[in-house]
């Protein structure tokens, strides 16, 4: 169990402001740290793995004291045995795949084929960061950390520099991991799909402070619906005599839908909206699977 | 025409022990001063632009009044360590390195500087101590300004001028060294002879750069 109740001064765009944190995080728990920027999510995350020194405050893991200001007790960095993934990464530009991992093994090196196996990693032993995709880089990163079997999981927004798609696989294979290895794993990430998808609890950080901390149901539950809402950027606007077509970019499609003329004017290009549909539940398919038929027989049981 | 090589092999040692005591004493300084959060850094990074603004003359005429016998220091490092450094090949090896460090400390600590922070903390979080980061993770990713460095420094006290003339004299085989045998043989009008030192000084400069960008190349820099 991970208790940390510290506080930090931290200068953020609106002028310095006291972060002040208290929070408990359970052993082998996935949680988000979400909130805006500024909020004090990375110094957070960065006081817990040591890099950055509280005010005051005590962190306690698991029955042993890291940080006491008071008894003047700060373990380094070195002996907290946390796993740090980097949003830039940090994989160390003059060494390959393989000598950044046996760099991070030491001892541990006999996991290192194991780790690489099992991210995917076994064909690029040789190349150097340089040459890796970003979606590869990142699974480097982890990589690294792993070999070192680390107690804590850090993830400071690890997934933001990546496409969708590699996201979404990137998203599975980490919980994958966190349960594999038996990690306690926290995520800064500004992406409430990402939460849902890879967090058992949430910290919502904001005016310095933790302000909510709960199921990511719990937290977020009230804006929760079982209607159908997209949010979407109208990308044209096609008015006639009787209607007007309203297209809006929802994620990587386009929807049209037909409004009143006279409700027209308090639309424009460029504007956010919500599509909702007001009664039938929609219809959910996995994309991989919808090829032309099965969008024939979608269309055709909907009607 | 025979000529003596002596000056030549006397500025080749001299600029081969600028150059490594600099680069053993330049890297943990300039990481130092690249990682460092202290007021005084203003002070050091001018210290280390000193000797680039001063001219070598300058810098020998204090250094000769230092080390002089009968000066303080000079008396000190005479009856004590039996050290003369004026007129002397060691005290022109210590005036070369302090005139050579802003050519080895100013492209390292820039090299440093420009590293991502995240570097060393991903080998912090991996367990490793600052020697080991500096020496596995931050050194390599700096080769190509420490290369610079060599090259610089190597090139700068191999051509020096003013401060050898100023604290060492021209004593043959001590501290005659090949950009002062040119300029005595000029001063004598020994075209011939200048000409030779100039051609060989030029020719051995250029090995040099082609010597230290091949073993660079080697190592991967680009």
């Amino acid at each position: 169990m991970i208790s940390m109740k510290i506080s930090k001064k931290i200068f953020s765009s609106d002028g310095p402001r006291t972060l002040s944190v208290d929070l408990d995080i359970n052993r082998r728990e996935f949680i988000s740290f979400f909130g805006p920027s500024g909020a004090g999510k990375t110094t957070t995350l960065r006081m817990l793995a040591g890099l950055t020194k509280p005010d005051s405050g005590t962190i306690v893991v698991n029955g042993r004291t890291w940080f006491d200001s008071e008894k003047k007790i700060n373990l380094p960095v070195q002996k907290r045995n946390v796993g740090y993934v980097f949003q830039n990464y940090a994989l160390f530009p003059t060494m390959t795949v393989r000598q950044n991992l046996e760099y991070a093994a030491g001892k541990n090196a006999a996991s290192i084929d194991m780790i690489m196996l099992m991210m995917g990693l076994e064909a690029f032993g040789n190349v150097l960061p340089a040459r890796l995709s970003g979606g590869q880089r990142q699974r480097v990163a982890l990589a690294r950390t792993l070999v070192r079997a680390p107690d804590i999981l850090l993830l400071d927004e690890p997934l933001s520099a990546i496409d969708h798609q590699m996201r979404c696989t990137l998203q599975g294979e980490i919980v994958k991991l966190h349960r594999q290895f038996n990690l306690t794993s926290i995520i800064i990430t500004h992406d409430i799909t990402e939460i849902f998808t890879m967090a058992d609890m949430v910290a919502v950080f904001g005016n310095g402070a933790v302000q909510t901390h709960g199921t990511p149901d719990a937290v977020f539950g009230h804006h929760l619906s079982t209607k159908f809402r997209v949010t979407g950027k109208i990308v044209a606007i096609k008015t006639s005599d009787v209607a007007s077509v309203i297209t809006v970019q929802a994620g990587g499609s386009q929807t049209k839908v037909v409004v009143d003329v006279e409700q027209t004017d308090q639309f424009c290009a460029g504007q956010d909206v919500v599509v909702a549909a007001k009664a039938f539940a929609p219809l959910l398919l996995p994309l991989h699977k919808i090829n032309s038929i099965d969008l024939r027989i979608a269309e055709c049981n909907t009607i | 025409m025979m000529i003596d090589l002596t000056p030549m092999i006397l500025s080749f040692k001299l600029a081969l022990l600028c150059t490594v005591i600099l680069t053993v004493i330049g890297i943990p300084v300039a990481y130092w001063l690249s990682s460092s959060q202290t007021y005084l850094k203003v002070f050091f990074r001018s210290a280390i632009m000193l000797p680039l603004v001063v001219p070598p003359s300058v810098l020998g005429f204090y250094l000769l009044v230092l080390w002089s016998p009968l000066s303080p220091m000079g008396r000190i490092l005479e009856q004590q360590f039996h050290l003369r450094l004026v007129f002397s090949f060691e005290g022109l090896v210590i005036a070369s390195v302090i005139a050579g460090i802003p050519f080895m400390l100013n492209p390292l600590i820039a090299g440093f500087e420009g590293l991502s922070p995240s570097l060393k903390e991903a080998s912090s979080t991996l367990g490793k101590n600052d020697l080991e980061t500096l020496l596995r993770v931050l050194l390599p990713s700096v080769r190509p300004s420490l290369f610079i460095g060599i090259v610089m420094t190597f090139i700068h006290t191999f051509g020096e001028f003013g401060l050898v003339l100023m604290l060492g004299g021209k004593i043959p085989g001590k501290t005659l060294t090949a950009s002062i045998a040119l300029y005595d043989h000029v001063e004598s009008l020994e075209y011939s002879q200048a000409h030779i030192y100039a051609a060989v000084i030029t020719f051995s400069a250029f090995l040099s750069l082609v010597f230290l960008f091949m073993l660079s190349k080697k190592s991967g820099v680009r």
